[in-house]
């Protein structure tokens, strides 16, 4: 056997088998018993060996008490309580991510058909768009300059809905040029609210539109000449057919959808009604039906909105179309792409 | 078979500060450390369980290391105005001062990685397999590997003057 190396004195000496290439501990000793320069060599590391461990041992606590085991046991249901608070957190944000994306990506489809639509409406549109001042006709098939004028001419999502001034409520009130404002209205609308939802915390995005909004929009719109009797302020949920006399005419709805409910809003000619419909999980439409106090094709001539009036509708959440149907004016207001909610009030029908 | 946790605590718990402190040289972190060690270990169910813990403990370390290496460097500046009290106060050293705990430290430094690594656990009270598994090394190169670690330390220590930088020229 040839001299032993430093690792088999070292295992040695550790009291340590040295599996591997070399023999085990007999043949060290074996070596040994036959060697005396490994002897001493086995010596000389022995030396470096508890010199080292001195060494070692000057440098650390030693005579530590263990702190009760409970100490640990109580540290990790901490740990324990703290991560299943954690947990839905971060499920909540992923879902939370998701519905962002989501959302986003909606609304960016929606918005490309809602110019696309702007563009075929007309004249009536680009002059809707013209006296808004800001907003131009190459805005109005360019995205991103729009994006970029709503961006800074759209008011903060927090800021209360204004009150119509004075000199806007007739325009307001009449129906028709809000026909071919409102595309308008709602790409302003939307296109605030993607800004608005790329800057904000993901949770935002869940909050369900606020489906108060509507009514108080309508409310402004609603103190017309002929509407004396208008007295209460607020709306009841009636039955359909209730609803139907209230209106004297048909109710609109989307056939197949269930209905959450009808609700109106003053008498006679200015009764305004509003039915929610489930489309979906968590998405509904709703149908705000009044009585157009001219026929729709007439009110297509009429000079084009005021820009406070489209200001007001920009807080609206989601997007709305509306429609002419069966003398009333029926708009829909829900979460969908504009050519599905297009798609939608093309089957109105009576409950 | 569950292992017995509080046992192993009980057994290993000084060992491993003692590790742990080679490591962080901050005996409150040491101690922390290896509390949290054991808060992790506690769900699992290994072969061995004292092998296991250092295996934990090492990895702490090593992140801890990382995050703050240079909030500790800021703390042994601090501890070492305060360290006399401090010290006698965190477990009872021999009486060692702050500088031979530097001292120790700046000659274990001079160690690679490796070697530094192996010795520690060795001191710790692993067995060559279990510093084998935990390092990656032979089983074989264990013994070789802390023949080289003791020598160099000592040398490293002897060439350290309670003063001078000298020990610093020479690297492993």
């Amino acid at each position: 056997m040839t001299h032993l190396d430093e690792g088999q004195l070292h295992g040695y000496l550790d009291g340590q088998p040295q599996d591997g290439s070399t023999a085990g501990r007999q043949d060290v000793e074996r070596h040994l018993a036959e060697c005396a320069a490994c002897r001493a060599r086995l010596e000389e590391e022995r030396g470096v060996r508890d010199r080292a461990r001195a060494i070692l041992g000057t440098a650390g606590p030693t005579g530590l008490t263990a702190p009760p085991f409970e100490a640990v046991l109580e540290r990790a249901a901490q740990r324990q309580a703290s991560r299943s608070r954690v947990r839905p957190t971060v499920a909540l944000a992923w879902a939370a991510s998701l519905a962002l994306a989501l959302t986003v990506g909606w609304y960016a489809r929606s918005l490309l058909q809602t110019e696309a639509w702007v563009g075929g409406a007309g004249e009536a549109a680009r002059a809707a768009g013209a006296a808004q001042g800001e907003m131009r006709a190459d805005a109005i098939q360019a995205a991103p300059p729009a994006r970029r004028q709503l961006a800074q001419g759209a008011p903060a999502r927090d800021e209360p809905t204004q009150p119509p001034p004075e000199g806007t409520r007739e325009v307001a009130s009449t129906a028709a040029p809000a026909v071919q404002e409102r595309p308008l209205a709602n790409l302003a609308a939307a296109e605030a609210k993607v800004e608005q939802d790329t800057r904000l915390a993901p949770v935002r995005v869940t909050e369900a539109p606020a489906p108060s909004a509507v009514p108080q929009i309508l409310l402004r719109r609603q103190p017309r000449a002929a509407a004396p009797e208008l007295a209460e302020d607020v709306w009841v949920t009636v039955p359909p057919a209730e609803a139907e006399r209230r209106l004297g005419g048909p109710l609109a709805t989307i056939p197949g959808l269930p209905s959450l409910g009808t609700s109106v809003f003053g008498t006679g000619l200015s009764t305004v009604t509003r039915t929610i419909q489930v489309l979906g999980p968590g998405l509904t439409i709703e149908l705000v039906q009044e009585r157009t106090a001219a026929p729709m094709r007439e009110r297509a001539a009429v000079p084009a909105a005021a820009p406070q009036a489209g200001r007001a509708l920009r807080d609206e959440p989601g997007l709305s179309v509306t429609v002419a149907w069966e003398g009333f004016s029926v708009t829909g207001r829900a979460l969908v792409p504009a050519d599905s909610l297009r798609k939608l009030l093309s089957r109105l029908s009576r409950p | 078979m569950r292992v017995d946790w509080a046992v192993v605590y009980r057994e290993t718990y000084a060992d491993l500060v003692r590790f742990l402190h080679r490591k962080v040289w901050d005996a409150d972190q040491a101690q922390d450390l290896a509390q949290e060690t054991f808060v992790r270990a506690l769900d699992h169910d290994p072969e061995n369980p004292r092998a296991f813990v250092f295996t934990i403990a090492a990895n702490l370390a090593r992140d801890e290391a990382r995050t703050a290496i240079r909030r500790k460097k800021h703390l042994m500046l601090i501890k070492a105005d305060s360290a006399d009290s401090r010290d006698s106060r965190d477990g009872g050293d021999r009486g060692e001062g702050p500088e031979q705990v530097a001292a120790v430290r700046r000659a274990l430094d001079q160690l690679s990685e490796r070697d530094r690594e192996v010795l520690l656990l060795w001191d710790a009270g692993l067995s060559y397999a279990e510093i084998a598994r935990q390092t990656d090394l032979k089983a074989g190169a264990i013994g070789t590997t802390l023949a080289r670690a003791r020598k160099k330390l000592v040398e490293a220590y002897a060439r350290i003057p309670q003063t001078g930088p000298k020990a610093q020229e020479e690297q492993g």
